[in-house]
């Protein structure tokens, strides 16, 4: 007679085997989760981009993307109101990009494959002490026309000059190498945010003035055209003001600043007492100061 | 009349004789000018010339008790001139004058704000140092430094 419970112990081995189910097909499991969170840490990864990305824009970018903003829609977005306008708000330079990310598809890799530059307005200043101070003045004015530059000011011996800022760092060494340094100070202005929040008031005050142009033209009261009226022109004023403030930082980017101060080489320090320095009399009495003093 | 006697004729002879020396000795040292120089009479006992665009040349001799090389006194000039007087040693090099045989440093240096070039030979014989020295702007000390430093082959007492 047959035991009606032997293949009871199969039954206990069903979780086991259920687990090992399980595991054999953990990959997929596991690939979910990963693929879960990698889309979850492709996000926020694409999101920490994104913010790298609003302080590595340049000029060209910076314009494209606002015209890409515009074309999506963000302008728009930015009156929406709510909870999204606040943060504009709080972050304007890189409002669009929170943007972006929200009306973007997650898997667009456009958002993350393009590296960005700074906006970066160099200045430096430098004051060496040279021969001939003439001389390396004209020719450092030389230099920055080869270089494309021009001659901004120029006070006694110092020259102001602006050099495109491809060439800053040759100009900076060429007046280092030009005497002996007594100072030299430098520095990098990030304007990548200012430039940037600046491109989108400007197309946010550039909707508001199309669509007040279009209020004006339904307008039928004198009172309202008279108020729309003055809101063009405030705003008018406003987009100039904008583009004004734009265009110089393009200039200042686009154009390094360097003063450089040329110094004549000082005469050797005045010995105290007789010039006997030489313990030898007759050496004190020949050099070119006597030839040319006690002739 | 008395005739001097023969002491006496004795005594003015050595007299005279080291009142040659003596002058022999105070001879100032001498040198052709190169062309445009003018000399100077001033009563002195220096050698002294000048230019119209005020080139300087000053010709002088000194006393070395210690009656030092011209070795050592070149190593002096050259320390002196750049370590402690800050001037630029151009180049420099020996010369065979009537005097003997001598040395000269070409430098340019600073004075008063203007930039001048700088010419001296040194000579040093027996306790005597001869000097011959150039100075002038430096336009003009580079337009006149060779005829000048042609001329140092020159230099005599």
């Amino acid at each position: 007679m047959r035991d009606p419970f032997r293949w009871c112990w199969l039954f206990l081995w069903l979780p086991f085997l259920a687990a090992c189910q399980a595991g054999a097909e953990g990959s997929d499991w596991a690939s979910v989760d990963s693929g879960f969170y990698s889309e979850d840490g492709e996000i926020r990864g694409r999101t920490e981009n994104a913010f790298e990305s609003a302080g590595t824009v340049t000029l060209d970018d910076v314009t494209n993307g606002l015209q890409n903003n515009s074309s999506r829609g963000l302008a728009g977005d930015f009156e929406a109101g709510g909870a999204d306008k606040d943060l504009t708000t709080n972050l304007p330079g890189l409002s669009f990009l929170y943007k972006a990310k929200q009306s973007e598809p997650a898997n667009n890799p456009a958002a993350t494959s393009k590296p960005r530059e700074r906006l970066l307005v160099h200045q430096g200043a430098l004051r060496v002490e040279v021969a001939r101070p003439e001389e390396a003045m004209a020719s450092f004015r030389t230099q920055v026309s080869t270089w494309g530059g021009h001659l901004q000011t120029q006070t006694d011996q110092t020259l102001v000059v602006r050099v495109p800022v491809a060439h800053f760092e040759e100009a900076f060494a060429w007046v280092r190498a030009a005497g002996r340094v007594l100072s030299e100070v430098r520095q990098a202005e990030d304007v990548t945010e200012e430039f940037v929040d600046l491109g989108i008031r400007l197309d946010n005050a550039r909707r508001a003035r199309d669509r007040l142009l279009e209020v004006l033209q339904k307008a039928d009261k004198v009172e309202d055209i008279l108020k729309v009226e003055a809101e063009l022109r405030r705003l008018t004023e406003e987009i100039e003001r904008m583009e004004g403030r734009k265009k110089f930082l393009a200039d200042q980017v686009a154009m390094s600043t360097l003063s450089a101060t040329f110094q004549a080489t000082s005469e050797p320090p005045a010995r105290k007492g007789a010039r006997g320095a030489s313990r030898f009399a007759w050496i004190n009495r020949i050099g070119a100061e006597r030839v040319m003093g006690d002739f | 009349m008395k005739p001097r006697s023969k002491k006496s004729i004795q005594a003015l002879s050595w007299a005279a004789i080291l009142l040659l020396v003596v002058l022999a000795g105070c001879a100032s040292a001498r040198m052709d000018l190169p062309k445009d120089f003018l000399e100077l009479e001033d009563g002195k006992n220096d050698f002294q010339a000048v230019t119209a665009d005020d080139a300087r040349i000053w010709l002088r001799r000194f006393s070395d008790k210690n009656e030092a090389p011209l070795s050592f006194w070149v190593g002096v000039l050259e320390h002196e001139f750049t370590k402690q007087r800050g001037y630029e040693l151009v180049k420099q090099g020996e010369v065979n004058a009537q005097l003997g045989a001598g040395r000269w440093f070409e430098c340019a240096a600073n004075v008063r704000g203007d930039r001048v070039g700088y010419l001296v030979g040194v000579w040093a014989n027996d306790g005597d140092i001869t000097v011959a020295e150039f100075a002038a702007r430096a336009e003009v000390f580079t337009a006149r430094v060779d005829d000048v430093r042609a001329a140092l082959a020159t230099v005599r007492r």
